[in-house]
């Protein structure tokens, strides 16, 4: 209908007459499937043209008031040709624009800028081309209002030509980009290069092409890409009712290849899967994982080595997931967990039970370093569980882990789970070896059978025992509150019964004294291995046994008030005893936002002091603290001090 | 007439209201948590200069241990 | 009519008890406080440009990146990411040092009724719809 019109209005114009033509042609309503045009007018004065369209509606955009001038018409038998023309769209800039048509072949060249220009060309065999030079998406934007928002900038270059059969273009972009109006998705400077072609058979177009990245900056909140020189490759069909993607490659340098495939209507994807068979995870985690994990406020996290995986989608969501890591690692806030030389392969399928294994080299919390042990997991629906129990190799030992089952449920309440474990007898010495602790001989050994995980809380039912110095300490109401937030923190009650002080006070070279203490801490709260607060009591334990206290060790006590009561003992007889006999020994520290409120033997306050040691025997000596607030750091450092000044005391 | 039926409706919305009311105010301390609020949100963010320094200074308050024989 | 009243009274009464101090002078609370406080320096500029604004249930969210240039974004979303982090544990450390772990969600919506009253003009904040304005 169209070029129907168009055949009439050059019919209309040239005639037979052959001096300059004035001419006028008033058409009320002119319709096409794309395009309606109403109260066209055309008026042609000694060799200009000026065609006004009341409205134009076009790609389901209207205009109102369309002015096309020509500042020189030719119409000549077979051919005219609009020179110098303009076209002005209400609110836009006018575009300068020449027009010609001879035969069936139409030649369209529009300038909407300086140094910009499209040019059209149809053939009457249906041959159609487009060469772009510096085109800007400003009359792309004026088709397609809903662009607009999207603030598109950028120049493409290029060709693209095609008929029923086939078509091609190459085309490049640069200095593109874009932002969504709530800036969420937004790219700068974007380099892009663009091929593709296609070939028609019956109905359907067979598509491949290519596409390279070159410069510049992609962003998807909450991940910011930089351009490194990704290709993509594609090949495909498409047909009236919907697409195929046979293959899509994407080679990301540095990273690896990630393959695409998929299928689906023009309204939906139906089928889709996708491979990255052998991925940089360090690449991986920078680029992707720590952006969306951080900007959740979740630790940092480091990963390394290589690792592939899968997924398939199907109409109703996510069918199947795989994973194989291949020697990978995993360091979280910056060692607080590690993992290294994971490997294996892990499976998840809808609606289906999966099981699969991984291997783990190593795994460290803080110094504690396990050996390498294989974990058999099975995954179902939203569930994580172990299927065989867990032998963890940790210093000439074993802690078993009898089962685990995290569930994941969507919402606030993130992760639930339940893990039962033992740590079989250990050895003391090696555990304070590796933790850079004094020496210690004993051993530790835990029983935990439910530790249960919810709301950013684990609980741990059950008691871990150490015997060391002769004595029992054990662990009870054990809870770990916020393990993966900013602030992770350890909640437990201690009681410690008959502890060899002899063994205690050597092995922290605090001078020397014997005897046997019970302690016990209660509501001991620890954070990055500090306490927090505890409601602490020690006594001696009760007992017939000696009871000794070395002159080092007064010293060491009295030195954690500041020195100067030492001089009592250096100044008097006493200085000529090496130790002195106790009845009694208590301390207590309630620990309270970094204040020790202090206290001695329960019911031996005097002249509101409090006693530490209670003398007995020949010579006595009886140790009276009377500041009862004291602050815990400075008390710990006091207490380093004594010990690191371990030289034996002075006696003149 | 018109005023029984107001004084029934008052009744009505009261007995309504009540049960919410009392959950609300036994159970979280509205006014004491945003008198916490604002302390906290006034230190972090500086509004006023703060006065809670309730730590004792080191070395003040170590213990003053006496040795009698 | 006077049973209501009783009940009514009998409601204020317990409201009235119940109004003494929260205890927020814990260590974790303090520590938090002290992080949220040295990351404010870099979280203020943000809100006065518009980037950066307060929800009602006392977070903090994106509200429009577009005030940040495109490179700092990411930057920008750590920042929220770790507030939030932050101000998540203090609102759940508060609930928990006061022996009501269920108080966290109406904490979390006192203190952002509260961040928001504090808010200064031209930040961005939300109304008890959700809505977005500028104070």
């Amino acid at each position: 209908m169209w070029l129907a019109g168009g055949i009439l209005l050059a019919g209309a114009a040239y005639g037979e007459n052959p001096e300059p033509l004035d001419l006028q042609l008033q058409l009320a309503r002119l319709e096409h499937p794309f395009v309606v045009i109403e109260a066209l007018q055309l008026q042609v004065h000694e060799g200009q043209g000026e065609l006004q369209i009341g409205s134009l509606a076009l790609l389901g955009q209207r205009w109102n008031r369309v002015r096309l001038q020509c500042g020189q018409l030719d119409l000549t038998p077979g051919r005219w040709r609009c020179h110098q023309g303009r076209l002005q769209l209400p609110g836009q800039a006018a575009i300068a624009l020449e027009l010609e048509q001879q035969g069936g072949d139409w030649w369209l060249r529009l300038q909407p800028g300086a140094d910009e220009m499209w040019r059209f060309r149809y053939q009457a065999n249906g041959r159609t081309q487009l060469s772009l030079h510096n085109a800007s998406p400003r009359l792309l934007t004026t088709l397609l209002p809903s662009w607009r928002a999207k603030a598109l900038q950028g120049r493409l270059n290029g060709e693209l030509e095609g008929d029923a059969h086939r078509f091609k273009a190459r085309l490049s972009l640069s200095q593109a980009g874009y932002s969504s109006p709530d800036g969420r998705q937004a790219a700068e400077a974007l380099q892009l290069q663009f091929e593709i072609q296609g070939r028609r058979q019956a109905q359907v177009w067979q598509v491949q092409g290519s596409a390279r990245w070159s410069a510049g900056l992609l962003y998807q909140e909450p991940v910011l890409l930089e351009a490194a020189n990704q290709r993509l490759r594609f090949a495909g069909r498409v047909d009236g009712r919907g697409w195929k993607l046979d293959e899509a490659v994407l080679d990301w340098p540095r990273l690896g290849e990630i393959e695409a495939q998929g299928q689906g209507s023009w309204q939906a994807l139906e089928a889709g899967q996708l491979r990255l068979p052998d991925l940089d995870l360090q690449t991986l985690g920078e680029v992707l994982l720590r952006p969306w994990l951080e900007s959740r406020g979740l630790p940092r996290m480091a990963l390394s080595g290589r690792g592939g995986a899968a997924l398939k989608w199907q109409g109703s969501g996510l069918q199947q997931i795989s994973l194989e890591p291949r020697g990978a690692g995993l360091v979280v806030d910056s060692g607080r967990l590690a993992l290294e030389g994971l490997s294996g392969r892990l499976e998840w399928q809808r609606d289906q039970v999966r099981e699969g294994e991984l291997r783990l080299e190593r795994l460290a919390l803080g110094r504690l370093e396990t050996g390498a042990f294989r974990v058999p997991l099975r995954l179902q629906g939203r569930e994580l569980a172990l299927r065989q129990a867990l032998h963890i190799p940790l210093l000439e030992t074993q802690v078993v882990v009898d089962h685990f089952k995290f569930t994941y449920l969507p919402g606030p309440g993130d992760w639930q789970g339940r893990l039962g474990l033992s740590v079989q007898p250990l050895a003391l010495e090696a555990l304070t070896r590796a933790l850079d602790l004094p020496t210690m001989t004993g051993r530790l050994s835990a029983n935990l059978p439910a530790i249960h995980y919810a709301r950013g809380e684990a609980s741990l039912e059950g008691d871990l025992v150490i015997q060391v110095f002769d004595g029992n300490l054990s662990c009870t109401e054990l809870r770990l509150i916020d393990p993966f937030g900013p602030m992770p923190r350890i909640l437990a009650d201690v009681t410690a019964r008959h502890l060899d002080l002899g063994q205690m006070t050597q092995t922290f070279s605090f001078g020397q004294m014997t005897g046997f203490i019970d302690a016990d801490l209660r509501q001991l709260e620890i954070a990055q291995w500090r306490p927090l607060a505890f409601d602490a009591r020690i006594v001696s334990s009760p007992g017939s046994y000696p009871r000794r206290i070395s002159q080092k060790a007064v010293e060491n006590i009295t030195a954690l008030g500041g020195g100067g009561a030492m001089a009592a003992v250096q100044g008097s007889f006493l200085r000529f005893f090496q130790d002195f006999g106790y009845r009694r020994i208590g301390l207590s520290c309630r620990l309270e936002n970094g204040v020790c409120h202090m206290g001695g033997i329960a019911g031996e306050d005097r002249n509101g002091g409090y006693a530490i040691v209670e003398g007995g025997g020949i010579p006595a000596l009886t140790v009276i603290g009377y500041n009862r607030n004291v602050d815990w750091n400075e008390l710990v450092s006091r207490l380093q001090a004594a010990i690191r000044s371990s030289a034996p005391p002075v006696i003149k | 007439m018109h005023k029984t039926l107001a004084v029934r409706m008052f009744i009505l919305i009261l007995a309504g209201l009540l049960p919410a009311c009392v959950t609300i105010n036994i159970y979280f301390p509205a006014a004491a948590a945003e008198k916490a609020a604002d302390r906290i949100i006034d230190e972090v963010w500086q509004l006023q200069q703060s006065s809670s320094q309730a730590l004792p200074e080191p070395g003040s308050s170590h213990p003053q241990n006496k040795v009698t024989p | 009519m006077k049973k209501w009243l009783m009940l009514g009274l009998l409601a204020l009464g317990l409201a009235a008890q119940a109004q003494g101090n929260l205890e927020v002078d814990t260590p974790v609370i303090n520590s938090l406080k002290s992080s949220m406080q040295s990351r404010f320096a870099q979280l203020e500029p943000l809100f006065s440009a518009g980037a950066l604004g307060l929800t009602r249930d006392g977070k903090v969210e994106v509200h429009d990146p577009a005030a940040i240039p495109l490179a700092q974004r990411p930057v920008a979303n750590n920042l929220v990411g770790a507030e939030n982090r932050d101000r998540a544990a203090l609102y759940r450390e508060i609930a928990r040092a006061n022996q009501h772990p269920e108080w966290e969600a109406d904490i979390a919506r006192t203190f952002g009724r509260r961040w928001i009253e504090k808010a200064r003009p031209g930040w961005w904040v939300q109304d008890d719809n959700g809505q977005w304005k500028k104070k």
